[in-house]
């Protein structure tokens, strides 16, 4: 209006007006454009996702430009969106989100979406930006129900361990160091002697267990890998070796600690 | 921390103060009133909470908008539209503060702002467009955090680095602006000239001369016209406008004159003058005593070198004149008839003091001499209050009061020429004027507005004679002036604004062309120096250099970042970096958090083949003082 106005009367003061008007549109342009350049984006994710388990993702955002800060960057990455309100130059920013994958498996991450309405409300620009985010989803822990698992009676049960422990057999009569428990001091043998003596317990150690897949049962295939979840979980919780029957061929051994668990819930995840 | 909101409600005041001042002083009374009362009040309205209801201020709306629309008329626009929006935008200060509410005030303002340029054309409107520029490009990033999210509130960081970037976007748009503004396709001749200047400032030079009309003359001290020109005598400044040629009804008014009259300035001192005449209901145009040439848009130059401006009034008018100084014009023939034609009835002693000139006085100069001797004599004096009035002002200022201004004088002279028989007319315009020396230009002021007369003498043509020069008091007219500081100051002032007027308000098509013409020329003129082994030898030279200034740069960036790591390694026990140690295994020989912290900064920023940022460089520098009086103690 004011540019037909300018023509019309050729009052240079109007042209002044849409002049200037038209710059701010040309810089609000340009402003909007470097405003989610330069941005590097990086997601953090827990290294135990299950199925169905709402897991916390942390967005990471760092601003590479030298001179310019950026302003309401909304980022869209791994299924959710984050408002960053500002990003100064040089510095990295993070928010984070609760997220719940429904698919076990393999999920890629390799871009993000960075978008911003800044520095005028009228256009949202927006742009890809790679990230490189590779997780694997381990299947639902299994709550309920009965295991399709059954327990081979010869190699369950419990057994003497040699390591020092607190609930195995008493293995010999030792000084009390000062660490020991109250309940381990030999109250009647320690009242002989001249300094308080303890019994020194062994462990008490399961059998190996190896959960096995190609067993014949009526449950789908997803409940029983949920239930080799729970079980693996459990039996590291317990201290227990365990292993897994992938195939006829493939078994994994069984051992304890927690980069076999996940390795074992890994072969679970991805398993076809 | 601070809400976008509360702030978008300031500047939007701040910007409808802006883009409404400008225009201010052109509203009616009852805008006047209105704008300031509704700001105050809806400020009040606001912070008490109290929501007026939209349909009241719809109502309101509608109403005035059709109150002006009746008022619209195709030479009566720049005024009821200016109203119209000043009044909306009272409205505005009423209503509800949403962002679209924040959005169309802010519109206003830039509508009111451009509404001020139908009335003013001073270089006070780029101040206010950039002042208002800038609040409106705060309003509008401070909306779009609003708008993305309501509970948003902002730190002190993030209001500074908005307010830069709100300077940064202004200081930035203006180059582009200029850029834009010679660009812009433009007309030869505007489409439509309703807009023309209803309400600016009536110019001295007027469609008549009435002396009798007030006691008293208002002098305004605003600039009629900057003439671009050589500074000459002051003495010989006479703006030639109009010629009055008729006298009725107590008045010296102006009827075309005889077709076959043709005045001609006697050959001498040609004086160019490039004059800018400011925006007037004048459609007479001025240009130096006597005028050979006078060439502006729509303008005809008549039989006795008048010039008018057919469409005139318009906003701006460039004057390309050529004169030469004198004070008799050559005249083809006359209608001695037509320049002797008197009102039936004249003053009895004006026109018995004629007729004892007439029975002295044997030629026409002679004539004349007698009359400037009478006007000496009378001891009249020139003054511009408690001036002669009524039917009998003629009579009055000759005989009786004995003062009067330049109309007084031009007319009772012309009178008294034609009773003793000599052709005679008043000749209205502008007499003097103060020399820029930084613009090389004279600034004609509007209460230098002059009346004299011109005598014809057989033989010789139109005389100019001046008998406000024969009164007491005239030469002290304008003596004091160019004198004072504050003369001087407004002469800077003045230039700055004559170089406005020069490069913006004039700047049309022809000088868009002229413009481009002379860009190609000067590039066909470009010569490429011819490939010689000095030309090659110094081009040589200036890439290197060139090159070399990018390398020093990026050389004394990483330098700071190798000083920081330099210092660490030393102060870990080595006099130089350690072969097959990094800055992490050293770290790891600390056992301590800071050192692990630095490397972990350092590393993060060189590894990453990054630069390590200015807060990076603070933390760097704070933590190796902690290690340092770490290792003090220890």
């Amino acid at each position: 209006m004011l540019g037909f106005a300018a023509v019309n009367t050729g009052n240079n003061l109007l042209y002044l007006i849409v002049s200037l008007l038209l710059g701010f549109m040309s810089i609000s342009g340009l402003l909007g454009w470097l405003n989610i350049r330069g941005l590097e984006c990086d997601l953090a994710l827990n290294d135990e996702i299950y199925c169905n388990i709402p897991t916390l993702v942390t967005l990471t955002i760092t601003n590479r430009k030298q001179y310019l800060d950026s302003f309401l960057l909304h980022v869209q990455a791994a299924g959710g969106i984050r408002l960053l309100t500002s990003l100064p130059k040089g510095e990295t920013g993070s928010s984070s989100f609760i997220r719940t994958f429904t698919h076990r498996g393999r999920h890629s991450f390799d871009t993000a979406i960075i978008s911003s309405p800044f520095p005028v409300n009228f256009f949202v620009r927006g742009m890809i930006v790679p990230i490189a985010s590779d997780i694997v989803v381990f299947p639902a822990p299994a709550t309920s129900g009965a295991s399709p698992f059954k327990a081979d009676s010869s190699a369950y049960g419990e057994l003497l361990g040699t390591d020092r422990g607190l609930d195995g057999e008493m293995r010999t009569i030792s000084d009390y160091t000062g660490v020991e428990p109250l309940k381990q001091i030999h109250w009647r043998l320690s009242a002989r002697q001249e300094w308080f003596k303890i019994k020194e317990l062994a462990t008490t150690a399961h059998a190996p267990v190896i959960l096995d897949l190609t067993a014949e049962n009526n449950l789908m295939l997803e409940e029983k890998l949920s239930w080799a979840t729970a079980l693996i979980n459990k039996a590291c919780r317990e201290n227990r070796e365990v292993g897994l029957r992938l195939s006829q061929e493939r078994v994994i051994s069984p051992d304890k600690g927690r980069s076999h668990r996940l390795r074992l819930l890994r072969e679970l995840a991805l398993y076809a | 921390m601070l809400s976008p909101a509360r702030i978008i409600e300031i500047l939007v005041l701040l910007a409808s103060i802006i883009g409404i001042l400008p225009l201010y002083p052109y509203l009616d009374l009852f805008s006047r009133i209105l704008l300031p009362l509704a700001a105050i009040s809806g400020l009040v309205v606001h912070n008490k909470g109290i929501r007026l209801p939209t349909i009241v201020l719809t109502l309101a709306s509608i109403a005035i908008f059709f109150s002006y629309a009746t008022r619209f008329g195709h030479n009566n626009v720049a005024a009821p539209a200016a109203n119209l929006l000043a009044l909306l935008l009272a409205i505005r200060f009423m209503g509800e503060q949403s962002s679209r509410a924040a959005l169309q005030a802010c519109a206003l303002s830039v509508f009111c702002l451009a509404a001020s340029t139908l009335f003013a054309l001073d270089p006070i409107f780029l101040f206010s467009l950039i002042l208002l520029s800038f609040f409106i490009i705060s309003t509008l990033l401070l909306l779009t955090f609003h708008e993305t999210d309501k509970a948003i509130m902002l730190n002190r960081f993030e209001l500074l680095s908005l307010g830069k970037l709100a300077v940064w976007t202004t200081g930035v748009s203006i180059p582009l602006m200029l850029i834009f503004f010679i660009i812009l396709p433009r007309t030869q001749f505007p489409l439509w000239n309703a807009f023309a200047g209803k309400g600016q400032t009536t110019s001295g030079v007027s469609d008549r001369v009435e002396p009798g009309r007030s006691t008293t003359i208002e002098t305004s001290l605003a600039v009629a016209f900057r003439a671009e020109m050589p500074a000459i005598d002051p003495e010989a400044l006479y703006w030639r406008c109009v010629v009055f040629n008729r006298y009725s009804s107590d008045a010296w008014v102006r009827e075309m004159p005889p077709s076959r009259e043709i005045d001609r300035a006697i050959a001498g001192n040609r004086v160019q003058q490039t004059i800018f005449f400011e925006p007037g209901s004048s459609r007479y145009l001025p240009a130096l005593d006597q005028p050979l040439q006078v060439r502006a848009p729509r303008a005809t130059t008549s039989g006795d070198l008048v010039t008018t401006q057919n469409l005139g009034g318009s906003n701006r008018s460039k004057i390309e004149a050529i004169s030469t100084l004198g004070e008799t014009l050559r005249v083809t023939s006359i209608d001695r008839e037509f320049y002797l034609r008197l009102p039936s009835e004249l003053p009895p002693r004006l026109a018995a003091v004629a007729d004892a000139i007439k029975g002295r006085g044997k030629s026409d100069l002679e004539l004349v001499a007698l009359a400037r001797e009478f006007f000496i004599t009378s001891r009249l004096r020139y003054a511009t209050t408690n001036l002669p009035t009524g039917s009998n002002h003629l009579d009055n200022f000759l005989f009786t009061a004995k003062k009067g201004h330049c109309e007084f004088f031009a007319s009772s002279f012309a009178l008294i020429m034609r009773r003793a028989g000599v052709p005679a007319r008043v000749v209205g315009g502008y007499y003097g004027g103060v020399y820029n020396q930084i613009g090389g230009y004279f600034v004609v002021s509007e209460d230098t507005a002059h009346a004299w007369v011109e005598v014809f003498i057989d033989g010789v043509g139109w005389q100019r004679v001046d008998p406000s020069r024969w009164s007491a008091g005239f030469a002290e007219i304008g003596a004091n002036r160019n004198r004072g500081i504050l003369r001087r100051l407004s002469t800077l002032l003045d230039t700055f604004t004559y170089y406005w007027h020069a490069t913006v308000i004039t700047y049309d098509l022809g000088n868009q062309l002229s413009l481009a013409r002379n860009a190609g020329a000067m590039l066909q003129q470009i010569k490429l120096p011819r490939a010689t082994s000095r030309t090659m030898r110094m081009l040589g030279l200036g890439t290197a250099g060139i090159i070399a200034f990018f390398v020093i740069l990026k050389f004394r960036k990483g330098r700071s970042a190798n000083r920081i790591a330099l210092a660490f390694i030393r102060l870990s026990g080595y006099d130089s970096p350690p072969k097959g140690k990094g800055i992490l295994e050293i770290a790891t020989e600390w056992h301590n958090e800071d050192a692990t912290r630095f490397a972990t900064i350092y590393a993060g920023a060189i590894y990453r083949d990054r630069g390590i940022s200015k807060a990076e460089q603070r933390e760097l520098a704070a933590l190796l003082r902690n290690l340092k009086a770490l290792k003090s103690k220890g």
